[in-house]
């Protein structure tokens, strides 16, 4: 089965799925993070030439080496592997094997940009991000690392209350999960919908129509432990 | 469509990881997409600039291949939309599709549809589905309208990268010209775009189709996901699959057993359900066998947390570390007046440092001439030259200069020594495409071994057979055993030797706590230092243990 996660095993034998992330979101990532960095160049600008005159320029200069090579590692290794614009879009920059990212890959994935960034507005990055089943791009291979998708806050659907029925048929573990899903999706979808995806398990329902559907969300109540 | 032959996952993912599905989808049958668009796009590519060659209308055959992605789309489109069901079309197969598939929306998508912002999302809806007129709209009402921004979204970053793909090609190619010549050719670039030469236009043509050919897939994909991921949002996809599974699995196993299922339909109404199941169908064919009532399953869960329970532990317990600290260490204990203490060797030390030999001081005098003492001290200072410090300056400038080579001579000769240390570095970084172990072992620790019956017996014979270790393993194990029951204690799973030391001062007798902690400090000298006591002292030992602890002689 074709999935877009990296499985990670670790050491305590825990299956962590990695949820990759491809050059779609990164480079939108990237241009926030581009334009909020300009953003701040353009009020040092304005700041420094003020308060310094021509000495500003030679300020600036040395803040545009600094931001040009640390911001990126001091967000990413500060902020849980997260820089504005991947906060923005929800990504995260982890090592491979899921754990935090450390200094030394932070700063290797990050000087390597300059390889990535090749010949122009990082050409190489994307052609080799689009090749690479985990979207990483040279930085990321090189570092170990891996940028993916954070888990976000999601909104919790509740499953629909019903009176709890025992099913009568003992069910698999991904099966239960399926009716606890049918009973949290299943209000927000059409009522023939519904009714369709309900008889589909008539063996277990026993019943047609709006009675299968109700049966369902029972047995999930049941199997959520609401008694 | 046969929703059980799906070959992908199909889960409530956001938009983006949906887009990430359909690339990896793209990138799975990349062999059975990029064949056939090479195998249509290069004749028509070949077919059109040749024409615009000999019209003077290059430009416009570079707009026309433009124009005419949404047709080449349906490739992509025809063959991702049938592997994902697992039937992957051939080349062939492809070829020949795109000139009927979908006829009916190549107008649509060729005049007022072409400049749809959200035509990835679009196209499968039409081409996939096939409605009629007023049905598509309403399809395409109903699956675009949550994600049209993500849809727009995603065109404009596609067509941004395949800007930069033209361009980073171009550039890509002017990073292979010599340096002396890259002004002439940087001139000779700029006159043949502001003439509007023919060979640079169609040379921009081929290259514009390269970054399509890279990107156009991927962007297909994207919106083929999208396409995916909104219907099972809002038809419940991944669920309908489970269920028809669950169905035929349901189906096989009730014609077997349909009688005792008819059977025991009755009485099952409280059927523990979420007992773990074992995952093969077999367990499930007898639904009557896993019918023993909740009561009975619940019951068992109580009686295991019991079992887990720790009762009673009087020995020191290894999480509150503060007061573990504050008791007293075993090691004189175990080993007695055996125990040497470093001092003397410290102290050694430090008195063989003191040695004047070690480290000599010695003390120098110099007789020096009078007068040349005085001479310095008359220097007067003399008026500035300022033409000395021109001299000086550029002395001093070569100095820093050599200093400042000097300086990068060292860092790479540092860095060229300390290869081996800090090449890892990276190395370390790069590894992580090891395998992860392949299965993770889930088996319970198997029980120890119950211990033999006549215990001096079994140890010696192990000894005498050559296997020391076993011997005294075994010999540590009964002696520990014993003494817990002795002592009427229970000791924590994987207790360590100072907390069974700890434990057996409950002992009555000052004989069992002595030869104890002897069994003890003689296991320990062979588990962490690998010497082994003496055959004699050993049969001594096993004796005294059998005589206090009362093992069968």
């Amino acid at each position: 089965m074709l999935d877009t996660y990296r499985h990670v095993v670790t050491p305590e034998g825990v299956a962590l799925h990695l949820r990759a992330a491809g050059p779609l979101p990164r480079a939108l990532a990237y241009v926030l993070d581009l334009i909020a960095r300009i953003a701040i160049y353009m009020a040092l600008y304005q700041v420094l030439t003020a308060l310094f005159g021509g000495a500003g320029y030679a300020i600036l200069m040395l803040v545009t080496f600094v931001m040009s090579w640390f911001y990126m590692v001091l967000f990413e290794v500060l902020m849980q592997g997260r820089t504005p614009g991947k906060w923005a879009l929800g990504l995260r920059v982890v090592a491979a094997d899921g754990a935090p990212v450390g200094w030394m890959a932070s700063f290797t994935r990050n000087l390597l940009r300059v390889v990535d960034a090749l010949p122009v507005g990082y050409a190489v990055g994307l052609v080799t991000s689009l090749i690479d089943p985990w979207g990483r791009r040279l930085g990321d291979m090189v570092a170990g690392t891996l940028v993916v998708h954070a888990a976000r806050q999601q909104t919790l659907y509740e499953a629909q209350v019903a009176p709890a029925l025992a099913p009568a048929i003992v069910l698999l573990q991904h099966e239960q999960a399926a009716v606890v899903a049918f009973a949290e999706r299943a209000p927000r979808l059409t009522a023939a919908r519904q009714a369709e995806l309900a008889e589909l398990v008539e063996p277990l329902t026993l019943s047609r129509g709006q009675a299968a559907v109700m049966r369902l969300y029972g047995i999930a109540n049941w199997l959520l432990g609401r008694r | 469509m046969k929703l059980e032959a799906l070959t992908v996952t199909l889960r409530p993912r956001t938009s983006w990881e949906a887009a990430e599905l359909g690339m990896a989808l793209v990138r799975r049958h990349a062999g059975a997409i990029w064949k056939p668009w090479l195998l249509v796009t290069v004749p028509i590519l070949v077919l059109l600039n040749a024409a615009g060659w000999a019209l003077d209308l290059l430009w416009l055959s570079g707009l026309l291949m433009w124009w005419l992605k949404p047709w080449f789309d349906r490739i992509v489109l025809f063959v991702i939309s049938r592997a994902v069901f697992g039937e992957t079309p051939g080349t062939r197969q492809t070829v020949r599709a795109q000139f009927r598939w979908g006829a009916r929306w190549w107008l649509p998508y060729l005049t007022w549809r072409r400049l749809g912002p959200a035509r990835s999302l679009y196209l499968p809806v039409d081409l996939l589905e096939g409605g009629s007129g007023s049905e598509a709209r309403q399809r395409r009402a109903a699956l675009g309208a949550p994600v049209y921004g993500m849809c727009a979204l995603l065109t404009l970053v596609c067509m941004n990268f395949e800007i930069l793909l033209v361009i980073g090609t171009l550039l890509g190619a002017m990073m292979f010209i010599p340096f002396d010549y890259l002004p002439d050719t940087f001139k000779a670039l700029l006159e043949s775009f502001t003439e509007q030469s023919q060979w640079f236009n169609a040379l921009l043509n081929l290259v514009v189709w390269i970054a399509v050919s890279v990107i156009e897939p991927f962007y297909v994909g994207a919106g083929f996901g999208l396409y995916l991921n909104r219907r099972t949002d809002i038809e419940g996809w991944d669920i309908e699959i489970v269920f028809r599974r669950l169905r035929a699995r349901l189906a096989a196993a009730a014609a077997p057993s349909f009688l005792a299922l008819c059977l025991t339909l009755g009485w099952m109404a409280d059927a523990p359900a979420q007992e773990p199941s074992a995952p093969d169908a077999s367990a499930m064919q007898a639904p009557a066998k896993q019918a023993p009532p909740a009561q009975a399953s619940g019951d068992d869960e109580q009686g295991d947390e019991e079992a887990y329970e720790p009762t009673s532990a009087p020995i020191r317990g290894v999480i509150d570390g503060k007061k573990a600290k504050r008791l007293p260490s075993t090691l004189n204990e175990i080993y007695g007046d055996q125990r040497s203490d470093d001092r003397a060797l410290r102290d050694a030390v430090a008195k063989a440092m003191k040695d004047p030999t070690v480290a000599p001081k010695r003390k120098q005098t110099v007789w020096k001439p009078k007068h040349e003492a005085e001479k310095k001290k008359k220097d007067e200072p003399k008026p500035v030259d300022p033409s000395k410090f021109e001299g000086l300056g550029g002395g001093l400038a070569a100095f820093a200069k050599l200093l400042m080579w000097g300086l990068v001579a060292l860092l790479v000769g540092v860095l060229a020594f300390t290869l081996g240390r800090w090449l890892g570095w990276f190395r370390g970084g790069a590894s992580e495409e090891e395998q992860a172990p392949a299965g993770v072992r889930t088996a319970v620790h198997s029980e120890p071994e119950p211990l033999p019956d006549n215990l001096p017996t079994a140890i010696r014979r192990l000894w005498q057979a050559g296997r020391h270790r076993d011997a005294l393993a075994l010999m540590y194990r009964a002696a520990v055993e014993s003494m817990a029951k002795r002592a009427d204690i229970v000791l924590v799973p994987g207790a360590t030797e100072a907390q069974c030391l700890r434990a057996s001062r409950k002992l009555g007798s000052a004989e069992e706590r002595e030869v104890f902690a002897r069994a003890v400090r003689t296991w320990q000298y062979a588990a962490y230092a690998e010497s082994l006591p003496e055959s004699q002292d050993f049969d001594d030992l096993v004796g005294q243990l059998s005589q206090r602890f009362g093992w069968a002689a």
